[in-house]
């Protein structure tokens, strides 16, 4: 059993450097980063607590779309497989035990060991062969696969955004507002196999201009019910409403020019660094369009041309 | 017609294709012979425009690649995608209307089902499938029988000598002999990125036995020991 966390330890280091970063630099990034993001969560939320448990709980769902899962079950016992389950549960969650226990919070912590813990020895959760229909057309093959993993979280959205309306909360509400679009900029990151490309008749230009349109209309079918509950429960706030929508638009836009600009490979770290704080400070993605949508052109051209 | 001149292409420092020469005329299936990792798929690849490569491919196309239809031979499907749609990306990618799916099935495949649930030769069955409704002119199939069933088998002979009647070009490439020899009008071995002259059928028999001298004489041998 050693051998197996050995081998996971070096997929993971290979993983990292091959983002071009030490497996070290990395840690630190991601605990200052994971430090930074639950600390804004406690400032501004009183459910931060659960928030950090669900994001363990979404990172802990997703270790279940790796293929290897399929491996060591052909290799290891059900006892091995359990105890493998069970490690990994757990070190995926610890980050939120460990946060929330410091800021005092030993329940929600208990709560996030135990589920972790209870959702190790359920059986292992299997892709099901039949289709969870989805708004959206059938190729559009990135909201479509967005939607049937993790389109669940909309209704979380949806019983916050109801709180909020009932606490007459409108930050929260407009908090809920920027959810669909930050869905379906995530939903975009995954990077398709080169052939989802090629297989295109349409010139570098029309494909960026088709793959944008595609995220936009996704982001506004999923985000729209929502602007329009904001508007009518906080009418004097509708100017505000329109304001995160066209944010919502121009980061989308942004997104999928920043994520072709490096295709197939990822965006530097240091450009990484870069846009992501200028995606604090909107409009300042603006900045990047013109740059991302010319390299974007030059990359798609490899494939398209 | 597709003119392949000193097409070569390398990784690094290792040199996968030698100047590759090749013809391919409108209603002939070509079939390409080689070892695991003799470039049989680099060289696929490389025509259909997936690779960066050096040579000149001319054909009558403005952009060829919009006319390739390409298998695999490990069909690439994303999770959470049903076989009809990535049956519909494909033919939207290629603005062509997707016919009514249910007719089309020749392979009878649960189309409202996740792809990456499918075996490994429903896969495969469901990658023809899409390329054949994209009505391309020029198919390049890397191992299209692999992993599929007997009665698949006679189906995908009976669709490739449909294709050549038709006047597509097809190039195909497959460890099993018998249905290169069934469907190919010329075959080419490609041995350490070389490709060789054009044999034609009347020398298909000699080109078997002569492989299997090789591998039943030595390889066999060198495994297992002498007898």
């Amino acid at each position: 059993m050693t051998y197996y966390y050995l081998i996971q330890y070096r997929r993971l280091c290979r993983r990292i450097r091959a983002f071009g970063l030490s497996p070290l630099a990395a840690l630190i990034l991601v605990l200052i980063g994971y430090i930074a993001i639950a600390t804004v969560l406690y400032a501004r939320s009183a459910y931060a607590p659960f928030i950090l448990i669900l994001l363990s709980l979404q990172i802990i769902w997703s270790y279940y779309h790796d293929q290897h899962l399929s491996l060591i079950e052909t290799i290891y016992d059900r006892h091995q497989i359990t105890h493998i389950r069970l490690i990994t549960h757990s070190v995926l969650m610890l980050p939120a035990v460990i946060y929330t226990s410091m800021r005092g919070d030993f329940i929600a912590a208990l709560m996030g060991m135990l589920i972790a813990a209870i959702s190790a020895l359920l059986p292992i959760p299997r892709l099901q062969s039949q289709k969870i229909p989805t708004p959206f057309r059938p190729y559009a093959f990135e909201l479509i696969r967005g939607f049937r993993r993790y389109g669940w979280l909309l209704l979380i959205v949806i019983i916050v955004l109801y709180n909020a309306i009932r606490v007459d909360n409108f930050n929260l509400a407009a908090f809920c507002l920027a959810i669909p679009f930050l869905m379906t900029m995530s939903w975009y990151s995954e990077q398709e196999d080169a052939q989802f490309v090629w297989i295109y008749q349409l010139d570098s230009r029309a494909f960026l201009i088709h793959k944008i349109q595609s995220s936009l209309i996704g982001s506004l079918i999923l985000s729209l019910p929502l602007a329009v509950a904001n508007i009518y429960f906080f009418s004097a706030h509708w100017w505000h409403v329109c304001v995160i929508m066209l944010i919502g638009i121009l980061y989308v836009t942004v997104h999928l020019m920043s994520k072709y600009a490096y295709y197939p490979g990822q965006m530097p770290i240091a450009t990484g660094f870069l846009y992501g704080f200028a995606l604090l400070l909107p409009p300042l993605p603006i900045l990047f369009a013109i740059s991302f949508y010319r390299r974007a052109i030059a990359k798609l051209d490899y494939f398209l041309a | 017609m597709i003119q392949i001149s000193h097409l070569s292409k390398a990784y690094g420092a290792k040199q996968v294709l030698h100047h590759i020469n090749l013809t391919l005329e409108p209603g002939r299936v070509y079939g390409i012979i080689g070892h695991n990792g003799a470039g049989k798929t680099t060289l696929f690849h490389s025509i259909a425009g997936l690779l960066s490569h050096q040579g000149e491919i001319h054909s009558p196309y403005d952009k060829l690649k919009n006319h390739i239809g390409l298998l695999h031979t490990h069909p690439i499907f994303m999770s959470y995608m049903t076989g009809a749609e990535y049956i519909h990306l494909l033919c939207h990618a290629r603005d062509k209307k997707v016919p009514n799916l249910d007719t089309k099935n020749i392979f009878e495949l649960p189309l409202n089902e996740y792809a990456s649930t499918y075996s490994t030769g429903m896969k495969k069955k469901l990658a023809l499938m899409a390329i054949l409704l994209q009505q391309n002119d020029i198919y390049i199939l890397d191992e299209p029988y692999n992993g599929v069933d007997i009665q698949s088998n006679m189906l995908i002979t009976a669709l490739i000598q449909r294709l050549r009647d038709q006047g597509k070009i097809i190039l195909i490439s497959s460890h099993i002999f018998s249905t290169l020899r069934d469907t190919c009008d010329v075959l080419y071995t490609l041995d350490q990125g070389h490709l060789s002259e054009a044999i034609l059928p009347q020398d298909y028999s000699a080109l078997e036995e002569k492989m299997k001298d090789y591998t039943v004489g030595s390889q066999i041998d060198q495994i297992l020991g002498e007898h």
